[in-house]
């Protein structure tokens, strides 16, 4: 993002904020909608980026830091979206315990697969697993986007893996069965 | 171990081709359009604290600095003046803030008997100039590299030279005291994170002006100087979660006594702050409070109250009005009617008159045809409410903001929405001239104590510009 943007942002120039917004939606949107998996709310949580990031942005000390200090304003949004529709749907979200690792990696030649297990994942764990794996953070820098402790965040990064893969063998298991009672 | 990385390396391009979504229409319109009615915060509010501080827990030693700094201050308090260059300690107040840098810059300007004028200057650097390096740079990108220090020049505008020559290019002058020895600056130290230092005017033996704010205290700013200069006020704001100021919850007008380092909230100007998101959207706050000004008898506070909602009633554009509160928090009210958008106040010298900036904002059109419209004017009023006088009447191209100050001889100075132009004139609004704000001479010459000026798109810009004494 160029730093004279951001600094004519800084000093209240909309026109410049629009300009570094233009540049930014999609990347925002893609990550939102990553770690959402809900278009809609993906739309409100980026909105909600947008307004917070002009709002706020007085507040950045380096203008080249702006991509990053971005990013964390959407998880906190993403989080907070999240968050509403945890309260809204009242529904807890379980991440199965495994004791021991499949090889999932045959079973996610089908992208539904890996489609349908990511969407079952918590928030928290599909937002480390876009941090890390779609925007390459390392794990100080998604320790930081996250406000958690690096360690924390090697711990919550692993959780979610295991949740993934673990969801992924249980669809693989569904499949199967559902392909034996469809050969019976 | 290969399946894990197999499997990552799989997750990896399954996330990359999922994000080749396209964004739905009229999002950017849509969030471009509330973006043109939000305003935005003050930076020492929302500074955003990027990795965590190290956590500090008020020790012996830092307990110890806080006796030492008190008793120099009561020492050089009753001698008769503000006189911090003696004083062994780091810290003024109480020490709940990480400790101050040890490594104090060498101060870079010595003033002389005739005094001076200290304000901070940016200057923009080009990709190649000096240190200014970025990757990915090329001509025409318009990237680049902002520095700005806080310098003193001799009372003629000559001599400029740095105060913290040593320190980073990120120093800011937040408030000089009424008799110009002393000034509160920011960023004057190497991982000093923008906390208020008091110095002299020397650039000498800086110290941590610690005003106690700690969790869930997000920040204080807007400080202010009373006019015998032993105390301070600002606005502190207070944040549900401290990891993230920017969710501020509520402000408060607080005062801190110097010589004691005891901070009084005034708990009749704390206010709860809107919250962005649903369902309160813009309406549920009582507002923003910001940049408290003395009167001259230091007995009263001006401040202006920003975003203020009601909530059930959803709208486009929040509030802005302008209150007096006593300096004990007693007597709060509103300046003038809320429909003039009373911001940014300042008393006259001799404490008649108030001046302010109405700032009339409206939106026209909705959605994606929204337009956003602005008409700012300067008035004066009496202290009391009575008697409100247009000043100015340039209305759509008129005033920009934080502008409107008195100088010392009862004129009023005030910059352009082009935030380059800067003009004098009369409290009739009579003999308005237009001044040279790079000039710090013609600046000062108009009878400023302090003079606003703007930060510009030029290479060199200027920030609020003080006079100072020689210590």
């Amino acid at each position: 993002m160029q730093r004279d943007l951001v600094e004519r942002a800084q000093r209240g120039d909309r026109d410049a904020f629009a300009v570094i917004a233009t540049g930014s939606i999609g990347r925002l949107y893609n990550i939102a909608q990553l770690m959402l998996r809900d278009g809609d709310r993906a739309d409100d949580a980026v909105q909600e980026t947008l307004v917070v990031a002009w709002r706020d942005l007085k507040g950045l000390r380096d203008p080249n830091g702006f991509d990053a200090w971005l990013h964390r304003v959407l998880v906190r949004c993403v989080y907070r979206e999240a968050g509403r529709e945890r309260r809204r749907s009242a529904r807890a979200v379980h991440v199965p315990e495994i004791t021991s690792q499949p090889d999932a990696s045959r079973a996610v030649e089908d992208r539904d697969t890996l489609d349908r297990g990511f969407r079952r994942l918590r928030p928290d764990h599909r937002a480390a697993l876009v941090l890390h794996h779609y925007l390459g953070y390392s794990d100080d820098d998604a320790a930081d986007a996250l406000r958690i402790p690096s360690g924390t965040f090697k711990s919550r990064l692993n959780r979610a893996t295991v949740a993934l893969r673990a969801e992924i063998a249980a669809d693989a298991r569904t499949t199967d069965r559902l392909a034996a009672e469809v050969a019976r | 171990m290969t399946a894990q990385r197999d499997f990552d390396r799989l997750v990896a391009t399954w996330l990359d081709g999922r994000s080749a979504l396209n964004v739905p229409d009229g999002l950017l319109e849509r969030s471009l359009a509330q973006v043109e009615a939000t305003r935005q915060r003050p930076g020492w509010l929302v500074r955003d604290r990027g990795r965590s501080l190290p956590a500090t827990a008020r020790s012996a030693g830092s307990r110890l600095r806080w006796a030492v700094a008190v008793v120099s201050l009561v020492v050089v308090a009753i001698a008769g003046g503000l006189m911090l260059t003696s004083a062994p300690a780091t810290t003024v107040g109480p020490s709940n803030s990480p400790p101050a840098a040890t490594a104090a810059p060498k101060p870079g300007a010595t003033l002389g008997a005739g005094g001076g004028i200290v304000f901070a200057r940016t200057i923009h650097l080009q990709v190649g100039e000096a240190d200014c390096t970025q990757l990915n740079a090329g001509p025409g990108t318009g990237e680049g590299c902002s520095r700005r220090w806080i310098v003193v020049v001799n009372q003629d505008g000559t001599g400029e030279r740095r105060l913290f020559p040593d320190g980073p290019p990120t120093q800011s002058v937040l408030a000089v005291s009424p008799d110009g020895s002393h000034l509160l600056a920011s960023g004057i130290l190497p991982g000093s994170d923008f906390r208020p230092y008091l110095t002299d005017v020397n650039g000498s033996a800086p110290r941590l002006l610690d005003t106690g704010c700690i969790a869930p205290c997000a920040g204080d700013g807007g400080f202010a100087f009373s006019p015998d200069g032993e105390r301070l006020a600002f606005v502190r704001g207070y944040a549900s979660d401290s990891a993230y100021p920017g969710d501020a919850t509520s402000t408060v007008v607080a005062v801190m006594e110097l010589s004691t380092g005891k901070v009084t909230e005034l708990d009749s100007t704390r206010v709860a702050t809107p919250e962005l998101s649903l369902p309160c959207g813009f309406t549920c706050g009582e507002g923003t409070d910001e940049a408290p000004h003395w009167s001259p008898d230091g007995r009263h506070l001006l401040f202006t109250r920003y975003d203020i909602g009601t909530p059930g009633q959803p709208r486009q554009v929040l509030d802005t009005a302008t209150f007096t509160v006593d300096a004990d928090g007693a007597n709060l009210r509103q300046l003038v009617a809320t429909g003039l958008s009373a911001r940014d106040a300042d008393w006259s010298p001799d404490g008649s008159l108030v001046v302010f900036t109405s700032a009339i904002v409206w939106i026209t059109g909705q959605g994606s045809d929204a337009t956003y419209n602005e008409a700012n004017d300067i008035y004066t009023v009496h202290p009391d409410g009575t008697n409100v006088v247009r000043v100015t009447t340039s209305g759509v191209a008129g005033i920009g903001q934080d502008a409107a100050r008195w100088t010392s001889t009862g004129r009023i100075v005030y910059v352009l929405n082009d935030q380059w132009t800067t003009m004098v004139i009369d409290a009739d609004g009579q003999h308005r001239t237009v001044i040279d704000p790079a000039d710090v001479r013609e600046r000062t010459a108009v009878g400023c104590i302090v003079c606003s000026a703007p930060v510009t798109d030029r290479r060199v810009g200027l920030t609020m510009a003080y006079w100072v004494s020689a210590p």
